[in-house]
């Protein structure tokens, strides 16, 4: 696809001169056209949801959806955060913020240091229990989560902990564990045994091998692993509407609770500001990570 | 920590094993309580009568006949079978086209990749409302289009019983096209481009390149991409939740809502159960030989190279 | 059939200058083989003629056509790429008819094609088979058998055989030389081995940073290679460069180094050499005989190695710290450490001057 320097055609016997190469052909232009158009598809939710939390409020009953706003209202945001009403609360849904980061930070931890370790017992550990086990996970990544709803929530009860912080903490872990394990046993599974061999030699036991080489070693996969599950995790609304209970509900449900269940007239700019707020945190992830992201799924299809 | 090798062969694997049956702990847990013990028992129930609390009675198949003489189960499956023509179909052809065309050496493609996958990192809820607001006749999509000069305009899909579910699918391919492109593109970029020019001495055009040489090469990528897919459908829950609770009446209910009402609101665990069994026999009897397919062509693959 | 003709051709790749100014002219019917290390543009050429790369400035006919700005699928040619290049998905019937299908041309025809090209290659019984579940002889065979289909005037070879194990590799030189003797097109073929080159070609034109080092047949390219890299390219083990200079002793052009003095009576001179010219000799390992030091006007050195090959052996020399190689027939074999003495015919040698390194 080089554009063509200079015309310089010596002219010897029969020649053809140059032919003009248009840059723009009908094919170039279709191609930008479909990518433009889809690209505004994708892109219009964003925008109304951004144009709308900046409206005043007559200016969101006026209806025009495309319309930039007069002046930005900000003061939206501020009220989606702290002076929304969520049922008869008004404290905005900085408390679903919170809650969120309090669940999503060491459940992401806990659940990809789980993964790895699982990754690493089965890779150097080969044997039929191993393969077992791998087995019931790999087919409990396609069990349809309502089979589990239930008897979860029944042990839960049965310990105790229904409806409190741990028991949604258990079950994101219980859920991700196939993918995150997968992950990890693929990535172990191309070391070669060798380099494991020599660490036992030079007396490493199973701990110290997994902490000082295997961890540091799967950084790339640490990355990804990190990135699904904070998304994951973060973006949940029904464990989180199920499991955690009233004191621990995640933004999701917050805003949830925001939007659709309000008494008197719908504050549509609030509401919108509430959305973005929810959005904030896995859209930063997902900028700042760039190609990461994209090997997370990647990565994750390889389960499928 | 370790013993010396003169102890024997023995002592090391002894506590070798030790270690890594305790590191397996979490693993055994999980897929053998929380797993394979919910399953069970959620099989268990779908065969007793239980309500609100399980009972340890058996009665056959009477939930599950039961479960099939309601309207709103029978109801919500047509509805995932829309879904699954809509949302599958629909994320499979948009990502093979966004896929082929990004493929084109275009100018800012990261730009596009960047601009088609953040839906991605949305939440369901965020979909759902955003799709409930643009539906909406008076303040959304169909008002400003109006504003603008088209005046029969329509776009209230999630008023009307008959097209409410097709406005979820639609929600549902905005989120999900994404991923599906990036699976396929992937797997575009690992065509050997020797065969492009092969082509095009072949006097092959591109568009006939691509639909006789390359896509069925992707067979592999696109099994991964339905397999995704077919498990996200069954899943669909928040999206319908929160954009359409399932209305006008019944017309945008799914499965899995059905049984997240009837475990927790409508105390019948018992049909729940049965439906759940439902959704989970349903989801293995279409995956199971489709990644048996998969294997195999990736075996011939790498075979072939 | 026809001859490909490459006029002042220019190609710019990436803001690089590939080739500048290459004139080449391939003669009908004949098989030319560009040889040359990697990076000197000999694929890049190739590709040219092809149509893939754009050309900067200059010309290319192939046969009575100009076909400098023709899409690849004009050019009446047919191409065998390194990496094959078969359509996966296909078999071999449909690899092979998959371009004129496109075309529109007649079942008929195809069929006729297709088994008529078949034959040839002996691919009748693989033609329901897939590209995975071929070796890969017979998939080379395949991408073959795909530019024969298109009756073209001139087949294009990209390194087809490197991809393939050694005793594939002379299998298959052997048939793809039978399979020029049978159709007679001309033939371009690229490659970095020498041994195919040598052994396949009716000329080779050998390459280097984007230029023509010297077009000639095998014969006479290694017998008077014109520079001192073309010698060292070609010929295995590679020719000894021995240092020295020029000197007329009794009127006769002699070369003189430390320890050799060669008579240069019967070498045939392109230049008038400088009294004092520094010059490099170069000698084919198996140009050198051996004898006894005394029986020698030319020079002595030590037996230092001798690796046995079978049917051969090469012994190295120590010529005053100069290591120089010999090929010599597996039963006159030399004791190590002696002084032997060296009998060089004087009409294969090459000699070139020190500074240019071209041909004197």
């Amino acid at each position: 696809m080089n554009a063509p320097t200079h015309s310089d055609v010596r002219t010897q016997g029969s020649k053809t001169t140059r032919p003009r190469k248009a840059f723009f052909t009908p094919a170039r232009l279709g191609i930008y056209a479909f990518l433009l158009s889809v690209a505004a598809f994708f892109l219009l939710p964003l925008y109304v949801m951004v144009v709308t939390s900046l409206k005043t409020d007559s200016e969101v009953r006026q209806a025009l959806l495309f319309a930039w706003p007069a002046h930005a209202q900000f003061g939206n945001w501020v009220d989606a955060w702290s002076t929304a009403c969520i049922a008869l609360t008004c404290d905005g849904i900085q408390g679903g913020f919170w809650n969120s980061v309090r669940l999503v930070v060491p459940t992401t931890v806990l659940s990809v240091l789980l993964g790895a370790l699982n990754g690493y017992a089965l890779s150097f550990w080969r044997s039929r229990w191993g393969n077992i086990l791998f087995g019931i996970m790999m087919l409990g990544a396609f069990v349809p989560f309502q089979v589990m709803i239930y008897p979860l929530v029944a042990w839960f009860r049965m310990g105790g902990f229904y409806n409190t912080y741990w028991a949604i903490m258990v079950v994101h872990c219980v859920f991700g564990m196939p993918v995150m394990t997968l992950l990890f046993r693929n990535y172990y599974v191309a070391v070669p045994q060798e380099l494991f061999k020599a660490a036992r030699i030079d007396g490493g036991g199973f701990w110290r091998i997994f902490i000082q080489l295997m961890l540091p070693m799967a950084t790339p996969m640490l990355i990804v692993a990190t990135i699904l599950q904070l998304t994951g995790i973060w973006n949940d609304y029904l464990f989180g509407l199920i499991f955690a209970g009233k004191d621990n509900y995640p933004m999701t449900v917050q805003l949830n609770n925001l939007v659709n269940t309000t008494f008197g007239e719908r504050r549509y700019n609030v509401d919108m500001a509430a959305t973005i707020l929810t959005s904030l945190v896995p859209l930063a992830v997902y900028f700042f990570s760039g190609r990461w992201f994209v090997r997370g799924i990647a990565a994750g299809a390889v389960k499928g | 920590m370790m013993s010396t090798a003169s102890q024997g062969a023995r002592k090391r694997p002894h506590r070798w094993q030790f270690a890594v049956h305790v590191a397996l702990q979490p693993l055994a847990v999980t897929a053998l309580l929380a797993y394979v013990g919910s399953v069970l028992w959620s099989v268990r129930i779908a065969f007793s009568s239980s309500k609100l609390l399980p009972r340890s009675d058996w009665v056959g198949m009477m939930q599950f006949e039961r479960l099939f003489e309601t309207e709103r189960w029978i109801v919500s499956l047509q509805h995932m079978g829309i879904l699954a023509v809509v949302y599958i179909l629909g994320v499979l052809v948009l990502g093979t086209l966004m896929a082929v065309f990004i493929d084109q050496q275009v100018r800012a493609e990261s730009g596009f990749r960047t601009i088609f996958l953040y839906p991605y990192a949305m939440s369901f809820v965020v979909t759902g409302l955003i799709w409930q607001w643009l539906f909406n006749p008076t303040l959304g999509l169909q008002n400003a289009i109006r504003q603008l000069g088209w005046d029969n305009f329509t776009f209230d899909w999630t008023v009307h019983p008959e097209s409410v579910i097709y406005a979820v699918g639609l929600a549902m391919v905005w989120q999900g096209s994404g991923t599906t492109m990036a699976i396929l593109l992937a797997a575009l970029r690992g065509v050997d481009d020797e065969q492009w020019k092969a082509a095009r001495l072949d006097g092959v055009s591109k568009p006939r390149y691509y639909l006789s040489v390359v896509l069925p090469q992707l067979g592999p990528a696109y099994a991964t991409a339905f397999v995704l897919l077919a498990v996200a459908l069954v899943r669909t829950f928040d999206v319908v939740a929160i954009m359409t609770s399932g209305g006008p009446g019944d017309a945008s209910e799914v499965p899995a809502k059905f049984i997240i009402d009837h475990l927790f609101g409508r105390n019948n665990i018992g049909l729940a159960s049965a439906a759940s069994v439902v959704m989970l026999v349903t989801v293995f009897t279409v995956l199971t030989p489709l990644l048996y397919w998969r294997a195999r062509v990736q075996a011939q693959q790498r075979a072939g190279h | 059939m026809a001859s490909v003709n490459i006029q002042n051709l220019d190609i710019v790749l990436g803001g690089v200058d590939i080739l500048k100014s290459m004139n080449l002219h391939v003669q009908d019917g004949e098989f030319l083989v560009l040889l040359g290390p990697s990076g000197c543009g000999k694929s890049t050429l190739l590709h040219t003629i092809a149509g893939f790369n754009e050309v900067t400035d200059g010309s290319i006919c192939i046969g009575e056509k100009d076909v400098t700005w023709a899409d690849p699928k004009d050019r009446d040619i047919g191409m065998v790429f390194q990496s094959y290049a078969l359509y996966p998905t296909m078999n071999v019937e449909r690899n092979m008819s998959f371009g004129l299908r496109v075309a529109g041309v007649p079942k008929a025809d195809i069929a006729r094609r297709v088994e008529r090209a078949a034959a040839m290659l002996h691919l009748k019984e693989l033609l329901n088979r897939r590209p995975s579940q071929l070796s890969g002889g017979q998939r080379q065979r395949v991408a073959i058998g795909r530019a024969l289909v298109r009756d073209a005037k001139v087949f294009l070879f990209d390194e087809p055989l490197s991809n393939l194990d050694a005793k594939l590799r002379a299998e298959l030189r052997r048939e793809l030389k039978q399979l020029h003797k049978d159709l007679g097109t001309t033939m371009v073929y690229v490659t970095h081995d020498q041994v195919e080159a040598m052994t396949m070609a009716s000329r080779i034109a050998v390459m280097r940073g984007g230029k023509i080092q010297q077009i000639d047949t095998p014969a006479a390219i290694y017998a008077r290679p014109k520079n001192m890299f073309v010698a060292g390219f070609l010929g295995s083990p590679s020719m000894n460069f021995i240092e020295g200079t020029l000197q007329a002793l009794d009127g006769v052009w002699h070369f003189q180094s430390p320890a050799l003095r060669v008579d240069l009576r019967h070498y045939p001179l392109q230049q008038t050499p400088l009294a004092g010219q520094r010059c490099v000799l170069g000698v084919r390992p198996e140009s050198i005989k051996l004898c006894a030091p005394a029986d020698s006007q030319q020079g002595s050195a030590q037996v230092a190695l001798i690796e046995p090959m079978g049917a051969s052996q090469i012994v190295w020399l120590n010529l005053q710290g100069q290591q120089v190689s010999v090929q010599l027939e597996a039963q006159a074999t030399p004791e190590l450490e002696r002084s032997v003495g060296l009998q060089m015919a004087v009409a294969e040698l090459s000699l070139f001057d020190a500074e240019s390194q071209e041909r004197l």
